[in-house]
């Protein structure tokens, strides 16, 4: 039994904060960020940093643009140059960005090789007209190896601000290189293939891990952005297809890990920090942090009918916020399908207006109807659900206050106590702090507690799909009568664990590569 | 006359009045000449101005409260021309701290006409 199935009021708050539901955490859950993957954020992590000698530290993920498929050449995987990307920590709880990291990208093509002539990588093809050598732009993004800056066609760079405050009004001030002070980042090449990387893709990425000054923090951090392989685990394809698997794989009679994953092959993008928590939280005697991430664009696009390089369109107008992501699964299987872009565009504060998709979720429901009936809970309004989805669990990773007054306000953010130890990777629990639980009450003195992950926070390994979908089922009701099927471990079938994942930051694993046929 | 010619002076002159009504913000392509389109061939910036005269779909041509530095663009449907207004959003604020508009310009007549655009492409 993975754990106990009965649950005290106590306890229902805990899991809860988890947000909801299951299946593909936040790839391409919306309409709008369908047509603008490059803006689409998939999945965030947050959880105190459990590499060796890194006690002490934040590490925070913010996953985009989905399911690369890693031969995507010859472009393959470039962040928009127009798209602010964002990190933001609430650490007053009451829905309002604290402190804000902005990614902004760039990209440029190599310099001209040749006096006066137009940039980029470009090779002699013959003569021109008047005799003299004709040269001619390549149509790739290197030609050789990547790790030679002299065969990179395309550059792409990178700078990060930090606003103290609301993100719009708030002071701003630079990351810099702890060890350069440059402002400006490179960020690798995506993984083409071997020939392209002949000293192997770890090691070229490995240098793009920078030691980085935060402003008004004296301790420096660690950043890493690019490409990654898929960090989330799920069984994606038969999910959407009306949960196409045998009951007993959902309901867990065959166990957590019955399929591969789909996504395995997948790549990913990650904006990665690893940040000292004294500098992220509001003192040590409130040590919580609200984490979501989003992405705007500019309001107004006007497309360059003789479109170049350069200007392939103007952009212009005030930030609009087009996607957000805090917990995982929200907007993906919560969230109705009319509010789910109105739900990338708004701003956690204001999350009251969606509480009717927890107070009354549809995905138990659905299920129900699929593998029922007798399986969903019955008792409504989830209160449950509510409480702990929009406030964090007390004395767990709630705010005791917010600065709009005593009590949690209710905002829904990926919730974390950074005065909670990590937990080493090899005993962590893919489960999260719900291994607490033990027969419906919160007890961390259990062998299975690991309280250091979801929705203590999030890491890599945390099967949010298990979890959350045993939730919504009434695993934190625990009670028979309403809740019929909340001792029944329902599970996606793929398994997310620990193990997939490396031991130091940057965590996710080195993507896979584009060549070698089937993207291995 | 030419549509195009009348819908640049119209464009540079709207962004005149913007600049002016945001503090000198010249991140817009038509800077240089603002100044002397604004006083001189903006015929009908009345109903485009931040004041808001014209009559809108905001009901009164107010601006929207939150609307921001790109609020002369809610200039209704009095006139109102959507490749002007797309212009005006373009590159009236390209700042951090402004809001987005909250009027689409979905009452703004769309002439389809690619060259409204040209002055964004110099």
């Amino acid at each position: 039994m993975r754990m106990q199935r009965t649950v005290t009021a106590l306890s229902m708050g805990l899991l809860i904060a988890l947000p909801v539901a299951a299946q593909a955490s936040s790839h391409r859950e919306a309409p709008f960020v369908t047509k603008n993957p490059k803006v689409d954020g998939t999945d965030l992590y947050a959880f105190s940093s459990y590499e060796t000698g890194r006690a002490g530290f934040v590490t925070v993920i913010a996953n985009y643009l989905p399911l690369q498929d890693a031969y995507g050449g010859p472009n393959y995987f470039e962040l928009d140059p127009d798209a602010l990307y964002e990190i933001s920590i609430d650490n007053t709880g009451d829905g309002v960005e604290d402190l804000t990291f902005q990614f902004q990208f760039q990209h440029a093509l190599a310099p001209s090789a040749v006096d006066g002539g137009a940039p980029g990588l470009s090779l002699s093809i013959g003569y021109a007209d008047g005799g003299s050598a004709q040269t001619v732009a390549v149509p790739f993004v290197n030609l050789g190896d990547v790790s030679m800056p002299a065969n990179l066609n395309v550059k792409e760079m990178y700078t990060v601000n930090v606003v103290t405050g609301p993100r719009r009004s708030g002071a701003t001030a630079a990351i810099t290189n702890a060890t350069t002070h440059a402002a400006l980042f490179a960020k690798p090449t995506d993984n083409i293939g071997p020939k392209s990387f002949p000293n192997g893709y770890a090691a070229y990425a490995s240098n793009f891990v920078y030691p980085i000054t935060i402003p008004n923090c004296s301790t420096p951090g660690k950043m890493f952005v690019g490409q990654r392989a898929e960090s989330f685990a799920v069984n994606l394809g038969p999910i959407f297809d009306l949960i196409d698997a045998p009951k007993a794989v959902v309901t867990g009679t065959m166990g957590p890990a019955v399929v591969p994953n789909p996504l395995a092959k997948k790549n990913i993008t990650s904006l990665e920090l690893e940040l000292p928590a004294s500098c992220i939280t509001q003192s040590a005697t409130q040590p919580v942090i609200g984490v979501y991430t989003t992405a705007s664009m500019r309001q107004a696009r006007v497309l360059n009918p003789g479109a170049t390089y350069t200007v392939p369109s103007v952009e212009g107008g005030a930030w609009t916020q087009v996607s957000r992501l805090g917990a995982p699964l929200v907007n993906e299987v919560v969230i109705g399908l009319p509010d789910k872009d109105h739900w990338n565009s708004s701003d956690p504060k204001d999350d009251a207006q969606f509480a009717k998709y927890v107070t009354n979720p549809t995905l138990p429901a659905i299920i129900d109807i699929l593998f029922g009936p007798g399986l969903a809970p019955q008792l409504f309004p989830r209160t449950d659900l509510v409480e702990a989805f929009l406030t964090g669990v007390p004395k767990v990773n709630a705010f005791p206050n917010t600065d709009a007054g005593p009590g949690p306000a209710t905002v829904e953010e990926l919730r974390l106590n950074t005065s909670i130890p990590a937990t080493p990777l090899a005993t962590q629990n893919y489960l999260g702090a719900a291994g607490c639980f033990t027969s419906g009450m919160l007890n961390t003195t259990a062998s299975t507690c690991d309280p250091a992950g979801f929705p203590d926070g999030r890491r890599p390994g945390d099967d949010v799909v298990d979890i959350a979908l045993d939730v919504m089922m009434g695993y934190l009701i625990g009670n028979a009568s309403v809740a019929p099927a909340f001792n029944v471990p329902f599970t996606d079938g793929v398994q997310q664990m620990a193990s997939q994942f490396d031991n130091a930051f940057p965590y996710l694993k080195t993507p896979t590569a584009g060549a070698n046929g089937d993207g291995t | 006359m030419n549509h195009t010619w009348r819908t640049q002076l119209v464009v540079a002159g709207l962004a005149a009045a913007m600049l002016e009504a945001c503090g000198g913000n010249n991140n817009g392509p038509n800077s240089e000449t603002d100044a002397s389109f604004n006083d001189a061939v903006v015929p009908g910036a009345d109903a485009l101005t931040p004041d808001g005269e014209g009559p809108g779909p905001d009901g009164g041509g107010g601006m929207p409260p939150d609307a921001g530095d790109a609020s002369f663009a809610d200039a209704g449907d009095g006139g109102c021309n959507f490749a002007t207004f797309v212009i005006g959003l373009v590159t009236t604020d390209t700042t951090m701290t402004a809001l987005p508009s909250t009027s689409l310009g979905q009452g703004c007549t769309d002439d389809q006409n690619q060259a409204d655009f040209q002055p964004l492409f110099p």
